[in-house]
């Protein structure tokens, strides 16, 4: 029985709480990678681009595959015997209701990137269109396609997958709340050892480069908002203030225990972020949007075989490496972070439940919010005053504020969406740190605060290296390079998880270690008279009777 | 589904007896739900709590002996006792290394009238079968009796030997019950009825187990179950 077993919980009174293996060297790898780009900056640029272009060369069609694979698994998932498991066991009650709960999913998920590629990417995509000629209405359309398979169901696919592989492993067969735990039907006790630090190490670098990701490209977009609010420049000078600055802000209230203020603070911004959404809805190419939203979800579903395998084989071309793998090495490197976040929230839901809304729900409202600033930029780009071709060809970040000045209340609307980015980012940090912080403390889902400050300050500190050390691209890099063996280690979880629910559902039984005992022997015999037992009561007085105990 | 049960369970499932000067009197069934050797049972079984002991069964598939003439018995005491809910938890008294599935506590909320369901149980044991029988039957109706049990009605025959055992939920293969006993309407009428008409006792093929949340009452006093457990 393992729902009964609760682990001792003494350690709170000792200051650290630290897995030695995993913690130190995680930490140490991460450090040494800082001082190494600080120290060879210039030269760290062209390793980079190299490392990018190798392992994307060579490993692309590994990550559509396994993308691809989790997608079918996690299908197969929903659909299969294993839909009524419980996170939780039997009688488990959710925590949150249902509509909170989807919010809370959405906002975990993505965050920053949306802001940061809303505009953006449709709009490269058509202007340097893969599959049709640039400009035209069907770039449009294939632009729209890639920018829904790179958001749509494969990362929400694999978010599923993670989140509940840790929740099950955590609520139902009362493991640690961390990746290793994963990996128990395969590996059994040594899961503790030496197999078990390791999964946990890659586990910890991924999750950090790709929160440090999404902090790079979250700087870039606040930098180029101040720009264009307030002429700050944009360059690494700033933007290494913006981390210094968002960073001791995401410590500061780590330190003042703002944790419920933060959880305020984003549900207030995922309002704003809907507001947002909601003005250029309306004040954009309302028609033209809402055409487009029924049009891309039908194209996408049509095309969604094609797309979601395309690996550029015959265009033998490199198109791919800078978009579908660098997003699913970023997924990948970002899924322990939200996989672990989907899993707090999600106790007391069954299998089935579990997948609909981290599979489903999230999707829809991405693509609302992609078909919104996408079309919106498209529709001005093809039909209207144009620009923002060539905005985002110049700077990406700027682009969203380029399409923000097409619309009444520019400045308002610009200095909303900085704000937005710069919640996203504290918050992002901030729960960022605390994954991070429970896998390196050996799953403990409370641990001390001082490593939380650490893990936070090591993620600016990695994203200030990875912007000096080559801006996008190096950023780019981090989350293909460590998403590759993370990748790995995802085929291992799906083997696991179902190997892991085979057991619980039905393959596990009572067992008894006879060999061991050697007690008495007793002679057998036929009952004579069989025993009467003790009066049974059910039976005793009436209804009359029992209704008037009762009122007693 | 039905196979899956049985293949589960089997080797959760002793014989309960009482020992004495070398010799065993059959009693009933009990059923493992901890690994520190815990199990249930029903409470009328254990009434005299005497020099109690329960004995597992072969739990493969292979053809086994109908009979043994000497049994290795565990000696096991009663932890909790439930009268008034006929449920009562027992433990071994003795280091053993057990374990049990992840996943077979059920909470009664999730069956519903019609349901299929499994009991288990020594059914002969008293006419010296020592083998485990398994029955498939389904929810009749779920009532609750004068004292206020909820109790589960299902269809099968009940014997002797079934006592104590479990009732298991197929679709989902969790307990939800503690066989009881045979359902007699004779035995409810007959109390409050002695003046009036004597109804005649009817062998019906109905039996009755009491609700598995009475068996985890127990099991929480003993501090085998987390807290959220069973909430439904």
């Amino acid at each position: 029985m393992t729902t009964g077993d609760k682990p001792d919980d003494n350690r709170g009174w000792l200051k650290l709480d630290v897995h030695p293996y995993v913690f130190f060297i995680s930490a140490g790898l991460i450090v040494l990678f800082v001082i190494l780009t600080l120290f060879f900056e210039r030269r760290m640029d062209d390793l980079f681009g190299q490392v990018q272009s190798i392992v994307s060369h060579y490993a692309g069609w590994f990550f559509v595959a396994v993308m691809n694979i989790i997608l079918i698994f996690v299908i197969a998932l929903l659909l299969g015997r294993f839909g009524s498991i419980r996170l939780g066991g039997e009688g488990a009650q959710p925590e949150f209701s249902t509509g909170a709960w989807y919010a809370m999913l959405f906002s975990a998920g993505m965050g920053i990137g949306l802001l940061f590629y809303g505009v953006a990417e449709p709009m490269f995509h058509f202007i340097a269109s893969p599959l049709a000629e640039p400009g035209t209405p069907e770039a449009a359309r294939v632009a729209m396609d890639f920018t829904f398979l790179h958001w749509g169901l494969h990362p929400w696919a694999l978010y599923s997958l993670v989140g509940l592989a840790l929740a099950f492993f955590a609520f139902n067969r009362g493991l640690p709340l961390s990746i290793r735990a994963v990996f128990y039907p395969l590996f059994g006790e040594r899961i503790y050892g030496g197999i078990g630090n390791v999964i946990d190490i890659m586990a910890t670098v991924a999750t950090l480069f790709g929160v440090a990701t999404s902090l790079g490209l979250g700087v870039q977009q606040v930098n180029a908002g101040l720009n264009h609010l307030l002429d700050v420049p944009q360059n690494n000078g700033v933007q290494l203030t913006l981390i210094a600055g968002i960073t001791a802000l995401a410590t500061w209230s780590v330190v003042r225990g703002l944790d419920k203020g933060i959880r305020v603070l984003s549900q207030i911004n995922v309002i704003i972020a809907a507001s947002l959404m909601l003005f250029v809805l309306l004040m954009g190419p309302t028609l033209f949007i809402l055409n487009a939203l029924v049009e891309n979800v039908g194209y996408y579903l049509q095309n969604f075989a094609q797309l979601s395998t395309w690996n550029e084989t015959y265009e033998n071309t490199e198109w791919q490496n800078g978009w579908t793998v660098f997003y699913w090495g970023w997924w990948i490197s970002w899924s322990p972070f939200v996989g672990m976040f989907i899993a707090r929230v999600s106790y007391g839901r069954t299998v089935r439940e579990f997948i609909k809304g981290v599979l489903f729900i999230p999707t829809v409202v991405t693509f609302i919010w992609m078909t919104t600033f996408g079309n919106s930029a498209l529709s001005i780009e093809m039909f209207g005053a144009g620009g923002i071709a060539a905005a985002v060809q110049e700077n990406i970040p700027v682009s969203l504020f380029v399409l923000l000045e097409n619309f009444p209340l520019d400045v308002v609307t610009a200095t909303l969406a900085v704000a937005v980015v710069v919640t996203f980012f504290v918050t992002s940090s901030d729960s960022g740190s605390l994954v991070i912080d429970i896998i390196t403390a050996g799953g403990n889902p409370e641990p001390p605060k001082v490593q939380r400050i650490f893990w936070a300050v090591l993620e600016g500190a990695v994203a200030a290296a990875l912007l000096v050390g080559g801006g996008l691209v190096a950023l780019q890099t981090a989350a293909i390079a460590t998403g590759l063996p993370f990748a790995i280690v995802l085929l291992g979880m799906c083997y696991a998880l179902h190997k892991g629910m085979a057991e619980y559902h039905g393959g596990q039984t009572f067992s008894v270690a006879l060999e061991q005992y050697e007690g008495r022997e007793y002679r057998t015999r036929a009952t004579r008279n069989l025993p009467t037992f003790g009066r049974r009561t059910f039976w005793i007085g009436s209804a009359d009777q029992a209704r008037r105990a009762k009122d007693e | 589904m039905l196979q899956g049960v049985s293949h589960k369970f089997r080797s959760g499932c002793m014989m309960l007896a009482r020992s004495q000067a070398g010799s065993i009197t059959f009693l009933g069934t009990a059923f493992l739900v901890h690994e520190q050797g815990y199990l249930l049972t029903a409470a009328h079984l254990t009434a005299e709590e005497p020099d109690l002991v329960v004995v597992p069964a072969a739990a493969g598939d292979d053809f086994s002996p109908m009979t043994f003439d000497r049994v290795a018995a565990m000696p096991v005491e009663v932890r909790q006792r439930d009268v008034e809910r006929d449920v009562a938890l027992l433990r071994i008294r003795q280091d053993i290394a057990i374990s049990v599935p992840d996943d077979f506590l059920g909470a009664t909320a999730a069956v519903r009238c019609g349901a299929s369901v499994m009991s288990l149980g020594y059914s002969f044991a008293h006419q010296q079968v020592h083998s485990l029988l398994g029955f498939n039957a389904v929810v009749s109706a779920k009532i609750r009796s004068h004292n206020d049990t909820a109790l589960i009605l299902y269809d099968s025959a009940f014997h002797e030997g079934d006592r104590g055992g479990p009732l298991v939920h197929v679709a989902d293969g969790h307990v939800i019950g503690i066989v009881s006993g045979r359902f007699e309407p004779a035995e409810i009428v007959a109390p409050a009825a002695a003046t009036a008409h004597k109804l005649e006792a009817r062998e019906t093929n109905v039996s009755y187990a009491v609700a598995i949340e009475y068996g985890l009452d127990l099991m929480r006093a003993e501090n085998l179950l987390a807290e959220q457990f069973g909430a439904g």
